[in-house]
């Protein structure tokens, strides 16, 4: 087996997943927000990017298009927190499903074919006199690279800092002067854009858009981000988001190492969540849980659990 | 021109608050602070005590705006913020928390917590950078007055610090934001008796020096009689006792807590006493 081809397939089918990653560490670790409606904006920004190509926008405009649908899944789910006071979690939920049938009507059908039409790869292939393989390397490193970089510099400035805040403690950054709801209403919105902007790549490096591509890409970024925050455990941005870049590479060369070891394509979904727990099994007892019973080790694994079941909180999402 | 200028205006004019909470299987509501008027004059530093439950963190979350009253009113120098949002206050007032998780970001740097703090006071969140020079000169030299060292660490997680240490920021940042009123919740409470009478002294210097009027709220009777211009004692929900200067003067612990026990037939436990 060739280690090289699978990191490069690694790369190629896993840096289009960066700015989804990404969008997911925002949502999820900066602004403290469980949306679930990135799955969703996913599934929309494919919808209108695979329309807008068929409708003749060239492959820059189309992805745009399809960035500002997710925007404004992202604006509908905050506003559903803001000013009806749902849960996010439950607002998500809701949004996930009303995306499936938002995306079929964009469409009008359950899926395009877009093989006549030109994509950013075969602009970028051709610019550059690549292949497919690296014109999908190119094309997802480079968004990868520039959503990592404007969000680092994003939440080094003033405003970025209030986004931050917001995610960390609501009362104290409202006792900053920071106005906390319009603060999660533009985390939300650059959240599902960034989605949305994966799921335009995903169509548009496929060649096709099928309704039921959004269904459980969600945990493929939360893949990339578990594997992110274990790399670098700490809360400084700049690690964390390389963290994130790293996670979702890693994470496709790990599903394509084990679909090169003949594990059946059925099962990736079912791998991807066996990788999550067993990151989050490791990040939080270490490798306790696999220690001899009796030792000191398993004792102290056995304290840090009890812990645990202490310090538990349940949460009303009602 | 209006004739009460911004230094004969009170800094703090609370008028018939009145705050009342669900009690859980009780129909009849509970009254945490009951119909208080209390007004504050510029740089006045006014201490306030009472037992547990008996309203001052529910008066002081009010004026900073967290809470709204079910009646009455609150101006801060002058303006009416009653209904007005915590986030619009913050030119107005600073509240600093009993808990320094509550007053400082964990996972931010001491400079960029500074960085809020600055940018929060003009409501300014742009999109330039948050930690310039000017909030690093900024945070250093308001750390250093606390001779705690914590001017070195400006770019550690605040998170390392500790609890004491973290107050000492809040502190720091409170005042940076040159409110009209500072409020401070038991903000000693968490330090060492060393470092809660180092904080405390600064504290007073610090408003002193800047002419900012301070609600203080504690439990430490000596820290009440001894920094401070007036002392108000607050009993379920009630200002029960008003001290100004003249009748602070020559109070000492004990007297102090004998008429505690007096006015509310109660002992107050103060940890002055047990230390
Ligand atoms: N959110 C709430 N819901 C119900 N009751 C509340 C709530 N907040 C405060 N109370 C009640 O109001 C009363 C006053 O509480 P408050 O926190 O203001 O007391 P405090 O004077 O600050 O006490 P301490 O010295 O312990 O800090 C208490 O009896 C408390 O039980
Ligand atoms: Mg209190």
């Amino acid at each position: 087996m060739d280690i090289t081809s699978i990191l490069l397939i690694g790369a190629q089918v896993g840096l289009i997943y960066g700015p989804l990653a990404l969008g997911i560490y925002f949502a999820l670790n900066v602004m403290s927000l469980p949306d679930l409606t990135l799955e969703g904006s996913f599934g929309v920004g494919g919808a209108t990017t695979a329309v807008l190509l068929l409708k003749g926008c060239d492959p820059a405009t189309a992805l745009a298009g399809g960035m500002a649908s997710g925007m404004v899944m992202g604006f509908l789910t905050a506003c559903l927190h803001v000013y009806l006071h749902m849960n996010v979690l439950l607002a998500g939920i809701l949004m996930t499903t009303a995306a499936w049938s938002i995306s079929l009507a964009i469409m009008g059908a359950g899926n395009i074919s877009l093989l006549s039409q030109a994509t950013l790869f075969d602009w970028v292939g051709k610019g550059f006199g690549l292949n497919a393989q690296w014109s999908q390397i190119l094309v997802g490193s480079g968004f990868s690279l520039v959503v990592a970089l404007g969000l680092i510099w994003l939440l080094q400035t003033n405003y970025g800092m209030s986004l931050r805040a917001a995610g960390l403690n609501i009362q104290t950054a409202r006792g900053l002067g920071i106005r906390t709801e319009t603060r999660q209403i533009v985390g939300l919105v650059i959240a599902n854009g960034l989605a949305a902007m994966t799921g335009g790549l995903v169509v548009q490096s496929q060649g096709f858009m099928d309704v039921s591509i959004q269904t459980g890409v969600i945990v493929i970024g939360l893949a990339a981000l578990m594997i992110g925050m274990s790399i670098f455990k700490t809360p400084r941005i700049v690690p964390s988001i390389i963290g994130v870049i790293l996670g979702i590479f890693i994470y496709r060369v790990v599903v394509t190492l084990a679909l090169k070891l003949g594990l059946p394509p059925y099962f990736i979904k079912l791998a991807t969540a066996v990788v999550v727990f067993a990151i989050v099994a490791i990040r939080s007892h270490g490798f306790g849980f696999i220690a001899i019973p009796g030792t000191e080790r398993a004792r102290k694994a056995a304290r840090e659990h009890l812990d645990y079941l202490e310090n538990d909180r349940v949460v009303n999402i009602t | 021109m209006s004739s009460t200028s911004p230094e004969t205006r009170p800094a703090l004019e609370v008028v018939n608050v009145l705050k009342q909470f669900k009690q859980a299987g009780r129909s009849e509501l509970f009254t945490a602070v009951n119909r208080v008027n209390l007004t504050i004059a510029p740089g006045q530093i006014v201490a306030m005590v009472g037992s547990n439950g008996s309203g001052k963190s529910t008066l002081l979350s009010m004026i900073a705006g967290s809470q709204r009253p079910d009646q009455g009113e609150i101006r801060v120098a002058g303006v009416a913020v009653t209904d007005m949002p915590s986030w619009q206050r913050t030119g107005l007032v600073a509240l600093v928390r009993q808990n320094p998780e509550h007053n400082v970001f964990s996972a931010l740097t001491i400079a960029e917590n500074f960085a809020l703090a600055d940018a929060g006071k003009s409501k300014r969140f742009n999109l330039k950078g948050a930690v310039t020079p000017r909030i690093k000169d900024m945070a250093r030299a308001a750390l250093a007055q606390f001779s705690m060292g914590l001017e070195d660490r400006i770019d550690n997680l605040a998170g390392n610090l500790s609890g004491g240490q973290r107050q000492a920021v809040s502190v720091a940042m409170a005042t940076c934001r040159d409110p009209g009123l500072l409020l401070l919740d038991e903000h000693v409470s968490a330090l060492d008796p060393t470092r809660a009478r180092v904080v405390m002294e600064k504290t007073e210097e610090i408003v002193r020096a800047r002419r900012v009027a301070t609600l203080m709220v504690t439990h430490d009777m000596s820290h009440a009689i001894k920094h401070s211009d007036r002392l108000i004692l607050m009993h379920r929900g009630q200002i029960t006792m008003d001290l100004g200067a003249e009748e602070k003067a020559g109070l000492t612990v004990p007297t102090l807590l004998r008429r505690f026990e007096e006015l509310t037939g109660e002992s107050l436990p103060d940890s002055a006493v047990l230390a």
